[in-house]
């Protein structure tokens, strides 16, 4: 039996916008009637195209178009044919298809996996407030165990849980919104579930810190340092709530995310102490310290460590008195 | 702004005769004070710093002349202005509101806040200098025009002096006021004894004794033809803390107790003040650590310029511990403590630089330590520092010990001997 399937991709990303599928062995396409598919394209002429079986494989012709027809972005066919195979990318006008055969490949089917679970127990309205109102208390504990006051219900650690869920509404606002825009669907829900667990995550890392930058006696490794992991942190939570809403996300992608990532941080650095591009006057360095840790290897007597860093600090500081 | 910042604006709101509290001339002027006021009065001038562009005076102070070819002496901070911006001020000496000449800088002494001045040689009456070798409760009378407010005598005691060697004051018993920086104190035979200089609190002030101005005008002119002011102004005070820094490697060292350390008392007790507090554990109070601590500090700041004071040193022990905090929530506020460092003056950036630090964990008193040694260079005066050292010592979850030290107007080689004299007697005891 001949069986034509002719897919319509979308302008930009992944996916099959719409799919046509012929009992015959050919096809016209263009903007007139009197085609197989009718195109809304400005750019394809009435009578574009044909395509047709041609034994293995498949034979376009070009019918003296305006515009020409493009086969995967390269060779462009004007008032002329060509064999192609099928699967291949033909582009007319601002128009994407793809011409594909019956006994074209599929890939083998996917388990139905933790992820679609993962996704279901997400999409619940009981499991997203439920971590939002467990991260945000968590918030609150660690706001005041910073600065314990007599009571716990005070105008600070109310400020913090109210301060908490607004980020949390933030993000899953702008992601959704994102989301929206492209899916036409927000998955807010999802969203905010990644983010409280992502919180959640960086709120253990937080209280491990003093332990990790104990050793660091370099102020920029340190700044570094502070700022990698959450870089790590909000990527992976982009990633995250991508990889939940929709399937494919590849690695340029994730570059992408990064990047969003990476402007986050430097909004949030550029208000700290670690980056100031105007004077301060006052001496910072890294005053890590934590319990039960101890120096690596046996400390330099303090006598060695005035003579060793003396002359290298009026050293530097001429320098940058003399720019 | 860190307390000791706070301290140095509120000793130079004091100690400029710019700003003080208003005392009331209370003294009840006695028949010397009348003879000395007719006498000497001719001699006392108001000292005028004159921004040239608006053509009004900036600055008043009070100056007085001491010799017939146009000598005058006032203080150093009076005209300061004038050695930072030669271009932007001009110096006039006035008489009951009446310009009477212009002056130039012609010597100074930046350690002992002093200044001499050239005008042109004139028969006006000139004053002579003394001795300030008196006795406690000796009548002194300073004078000077304080407030713009007209040439004024008050009366006071000579109260002994304070300093390090070369370096004091004298501490007198009289209400100054500003305006009068620079005005001459005499005795009651009339002779110059001193020149005001600060305030320090009500009826409290200091003057320069007047040895230091017969030097000036002995070595200092002809040392000084250069007029390479800024060159002149930085050896002066690394003079003086040189002096200091001796004094104090010097001296004995006593040791006391303090938690776990024997820590310095006073380096120098004539120079250095130690003051001390604690503050037990109370959760009511939302203290979660007990605490204590002993600081000490130099006196005597230098005025540089009316954006900083310089030489000032000083160092503070403080002591932490918890029973409320795990030791997790302890090391944040431990760690938090030794992030802050001390003993720098304010500066803005037109004088300093930023801060460079080294940090590494270090050996002391047989214990391991994280260190953080801090320097910024004057912009004006490049032999000059201000340096930061804090110390941290480990290992113990629920106690800790914070060192921090400072010193303003400084070099490396003094930094060194200053810190091996702290930080090299300190023992851990347990």
């Amino acid at each position: 039996m001949d069986r034509l399937i002719i897919e319509l991709l979308p302008a930009h990303g992944h996916g099959v916008e719409r799919r046509y599928v012929f009992d015959k062995g050919s096809a016209t396409i263009g903007r007139s009637y009197a085609n197989d598919i009718i195109l809304d394209d400005p750019f394809v002429s009435p009578t574009h195209l044909s395509v047709s079986r041609n034994g293995t494989g498949l034979y376009v012709k070009d019918l003296a178009s305006e515009n020409g027809t493009q086969i995967n972005g390269e060779t462009t066919l004007r008032d002329q044919g060509a064999r192609i195979a099928s699967g291949e990318e033909i582009c007319i006008g601002k128009t994407k298809l793809k011409f594909v055969l019956p006994e074209h490949p599929v890939e083998p089917a996917r388990r139905l996996g933790s992820l679609v679970v993962l996704r279901q127990f997400l999409d619940r309205s009981s499991v997203a407030i439920g971590l939002s109102l467990l991260a945000a208390a968590l918030t609150a504990w660690l706001v005041y165990v910073a600065g314990p006051g007599e009571k716990f219900w005070d105008s600070e650690t109310l400020s913090a849980i109210v301060g908490y869920l607004a980020i949390a509404g933030f993000y899953a606002g702008i992601v959704g919104l994102i989301c929206y825009v492209k899916l036409h669907r927000a998955y807010f829900k999802r969203h905010l579930a990644v983010f409280n667990i992502g919180m959640l995550v960086s709120f253990v890392y937080s209280s491990g810190e003093p332990f990790l930058m104990f050793w660091i006696s370099s102020g920029g490794i340190l700044a570094v340092a502070k700022y990698f992991p959450t870089l790590v942190f909000m990527t992976a939570m982009f990633w995250a709530s991508a990889r939940l809403t929709k399937d494919l996300v590849k690695w340029a992608d994730l570059a992408k995310l990064t990047s969003i990532a990476l402007l986050f941080i430097l909004l949030s650095a550029w208000g700290s102490q670690d980056f100031r591009f105007e004077f301060s006057g006052n001496p910072s360095y890294p005053a890590n310290l934590a319990p039960y840790l101890e120096p690596m290897s046996e400390p330099e007597p303090f006598t060695d460590f005035l003579e060793k860093s003396g002359p290298k600090l009026y050293k530097t500081i001429e320098k940058t008195a003399a720019r | 702004m860190r307390s000791f910042s706070r301290a140095i604006i509120i000793i130079c709101s004091f100690s400029l005769l710019i700003l003080s509290p208003i005392a009331d001339i209370a003294w009840g002027l006695t028949e010397t004070a009348q003879k000395i006021y007719k006498r000497h009065s001719d001699s006392v001038y108001q000292i005028q710093i004159i921004d040239i562009s608006s053509d009004e005076k900036s600055v008043i102070g009070s100056g007085f002349r001491i010799s017939k070819n146009g000598l005058f002496a006032t203080n150093y901070h009076v005209i300061s202005d004038v050695v930072d911006t030669p271009e932007r001020y001009r110096i006039e000496f006035h008489k009951d509101n009446e310009k009477k000449g212009e002056l130039s800088i012609l010597a100074l002494d930046v350690a002992h806040d002093l200044a001499l001045l050239k005008g042109e040689s004139s028969s006006d009456p000139v004053l002579t200098l003394g001795s300030s070798n008196r006795l406690k409760g000796d009548r002194v009378y300073p004078m000077g025009n304080p407030y713009d407010l007209g040439m004024t005598i008050i009366e006071g005691t000579f109260n002994g002096r304070v300093g390090i060697g070369s370096y004091q004051q004298i501490l007198l018993s009289a209400p100054l006021n500003p305006g009068m920086s620079g005005g001459p104190a005499f005795s009651s035979s009339g002779k110059v004894i001193g020149i005001n200089v600060s305030v320090g609190g009500n009826d409290l002030s200091y003057l320069v004794p007047v040895e230091y101005l017969k030097k000036l005008v002995k070595e200092g002119i002809k040392k000084q033809k250069s007029q390479e002011w800024r060159k002149i102004i930085q050896d002066q005070i690394l003079e003086r803390q040189a002096h200091s820094i001796r004094a104090i490697v010097k001296a004995d060292l006593s040791l006391e107790k303090f938690s776990s350390l024997r820590v310095p008392d006073s380096l120098l007790p004539s120079g250095i003040k130690c003051w001390g507090s604690s503050e037990p554990e109370n959760l009511k109070e939302n203290q979660y650590y007990s605490f204590g601590r002993k600081w000490c500090q130099s006196e005597g700041d230098i005025y540089l310029s009316s954006g900083l004071f310089t030489g000032s040193y000083g160092y503070s022990f403080v002591w932490m511990e918890s029973e409320s905090l795990n030791a997790l929530e302890f090391y944040k506020k431990y760690a938090n403590k030794f992030s802050k460092s001390k003993f720098y003056p304010y500066a803005t950036e037109k004088e300093v630089t930023e801060f460079r630090c080294e940090n590494n964990f270090v050996k002391l008193a047989n214990r391991d330590w994280k260190a953080a040694y801090c320097v910024r260079q004057y912009k004006k005066y490049p032999k000059l520092h201000d340096v930061v050292v804090s110390l941290a010592v480990l290992g113990e979850p629920k106690r800790g010990h914070v060192i921090r030290t400072g010193l303003a107007g400084i070099d490396e080689n003094l930094t060194k001997l200053f810190l091996k004299k702290l930080l090299g007697g300190i023992q851990w005891i347990d």
